[in-house]
């Protein structure tokens, strides 16, 4: 008999646990104790928290899902067969150490070898990066791109280009500038600026034909270049031939660098 | 008597609680929950999870050929990243996505807000075409390449490139003010590459193809063809004493030095 009442005692005691795991609403509508499993989809009509500092009662206003933790992370694992991509990717929302940045990156992970091709850091302005609907043009500080790229700051938009220098060669900058000013290219490494276009600069200012002729001033197509206009410089190279000015005399010099003509202020 | 009818009841009983358990991969009637509830531990979902005001019993997490493992469905889809950190110096930043304007006569589009700072730093606008911004690395230095309008299929040497169906171009835009507003641009053709003068609606340099023939360097300019000067060659600063100037003066080559302020001819040749 004690036997019997120990056997019914026991699956009493089974049957309730089996039961809370079913509804657990009757459990106050609350899970613990154990790691929960899901067999099948669940759909939740209504909004989610997640994260181990997710509070009860939390007020989710218009967000459908927040998710709440000292390190947020959202991991997304493709345990596709090896025939098929399967790299896995992770959303990652600011450093866990002490003193370190607040960004959020879009890392790709394979096996531990990791790759992070986006980055955007916390304070980095409205519209940084920006996609525009239809033309799928780009926006670097503005919310309306007019072309393929667009980059817009309140002064001195630039471009630079970095030879970071972990090749064999040296690192080298050049930077693109434009402001109301001028348009300029300009060698950062040398902090010189041998390209400078003036704002209001007429129409073919430079024109470098298809025949390879240079002209300036005029859209000549000719094999021979023109300049519409004056040349100023402080000497002229005709191919084996130098003209430069010495002292106020006018010299021209061969290749061997042998003064061979001279032409002086008439007495 | 009592004790065979309570091992029945029982039996029946555990029968029926056991017929609504799911057994991992059959699906079986799921518990349905109608009002919020806490879970106090990691939660493992063998299948899907669908979240959202207007997330129905029957939605479908197949659409065409692909299947999603998480699905949002509201009027207004936003996930918010709350960053709990609270001890010491620990980054705390709050980040959201946003999935379209919430206002009437809004825009569709997909926007990385940075709560914290009250900034949106990404935004892609609904309907942009396929590989609007393409971010690869299949280069032999490891370096990343950036396409901008189409995908990059196969290596390519340079980090940003620049694709469309006419007219690829690179704006600049100063917006400091509305006096110095100012807007270059650089872009190419089939027949040119060119910069040009927004503002001043004008063109000041175009380069032909195959008309690469410009170079400077080593403190010099390079012209590489015959070049044709309608005006005068000065060899020196042009306002400064000592300097010379060469032109073509009705057809006389002539030679003239400044002095004292005014051009003095030292040479002609008729």
């Amino acid at each position: 008999m004690k036997i019997r009442n120990l056997i019914l005692l026991l699956m009493l005691i089974s049957l309730i646990s089996l039961y809370a795991q079913v509804n657990p609403k009757s459990f106050g509508g609350s899970f613990s104790g154990i790691k929960e499993y899901m067999p099948d989809d669940v759909k939740i009509k209504g909004s989610l928290g997640l994260g181990p500092h997710m509070i009860s009662g939390t007020q989710f206003g218009s967000n459908t899902m927040i998710l709440r933790d000292e390190n947020i992370r959202w991991y997304f694992h493709d345990d596709s067969k090896s025939t098929h991509p399967g790299m896995n990717w992770l959303f990652q929302f600011n450093d866990s150490v002490i003193a370190g940045n607040n960004y959020f990156q879009v890392i790709s992970d394979s096996a531990g070898d990791t790759g992070i091709p986006l980055t955007i850091m916390a304070g980095a302005p409205d519209y940084s990066l920006y996609i525009k609907e239809n033309s799928g043009f780009i926006g670097m500080g503005t919310s309306n791109p007019l072309t393929n790229l667009h980059i817009a700051d309140d002064s001195n938009p630039t471009i630079t280009f970095e030879q970071d220098g972990s090749c064999n060669w040296g690192s080298y900058i050049w930077q693109l500038k434009a402001d109301h000013e001028s348009f300029s290219i300009v060698n950062a490494s040398l902090s010189t600026t041998p390209i400078v276009i003036e704002a209001g600069a007429p129409d073919s200012t430079f024109y470098f034909n298809s025949s390879g002729a240079i002209n300036i001033g005029t859209e000549n197509n000719g094999s021979d270049g023109i300049i519409d206009g004056d040349v100023q410089t402080s000497k002229l190279l005709l191919g084996y031939w130098t003209i430069s000015s010495e002292n106020g005399t006018l010299v021209f010099k061969s290749h061997s660098n042998k003064k061979v003509f001279k032409v002086s202020k008439s007495q | 008597m009592c004790s065979k009818i309570l091992y029945i009841v029982l039996i029946l009983f555990a029968f029926n609680v056991y017929s609504q358990q799911d057994i991992p991969g059959q699906r079986k009637g799921a518990p349905s929950l109608t009002k919020g509830f806490t879970v106090n531990e990691d939660l493992f979902i063998r299948g899907s999870l669908g979240v959202g005001n207007d997330m129905d019993a029957d939605f479908s997490f197949t659409y065409s050929t692909t299947s999603y493992e998480f699905a949002m469905a509201e009027n207004n889809l936003r996930i918010l990243f709350d960053d709990a950190s609270s001890a010491g110096n620990y980054p705390d930043n709050d980040w959201m996505f946003e999935f379209n304007d919430q206002q009437y006569g809004g825009l569709g589009n997909f926007k990385i807000k940075d709560v914290s700072n009250s900034t949106t730093p990404f935004y892609i606008g609904a309907n942009a075409p396929d590989n609007s911004l393409f971010v690869q690395n299949i280069s032999k230095d490891g370096s990343a390449q950036i396409g901008l309008g189409l995908a990059l299929s196969t290596p390519v040497s340079f980090p940003l490139n620049i694709y469309s169906s006419s007219n690829p171009s690179i704006r600049m835009q100063q917006t400091g003010g509305v006096s110095n507003d100012y807007s270059w641009e650089f872009g190419l053709n089939q027949n040119v590459f060119e910069i040009r003068d927004v503002d001043a609606g004008t063109t000041p340099l175009k380069i032909a193809n195959d008309g690469s023939r410009f170079t400077v360097e080593d403190n010099q300019i390079v012209f590489s063809r015959d070049t044709e000067i309608k005006g005068c060659l000065y060899i020196g600063d042009s306002d400064t004493d000592g300097s010379w100037r060469i032109s073509n003066i009705n057809g006389v080559l002539t030679f003239e030095i400044r002095d004292n302020g005014s051009w003095e001819v030292a040479m002609e040749l008729d």
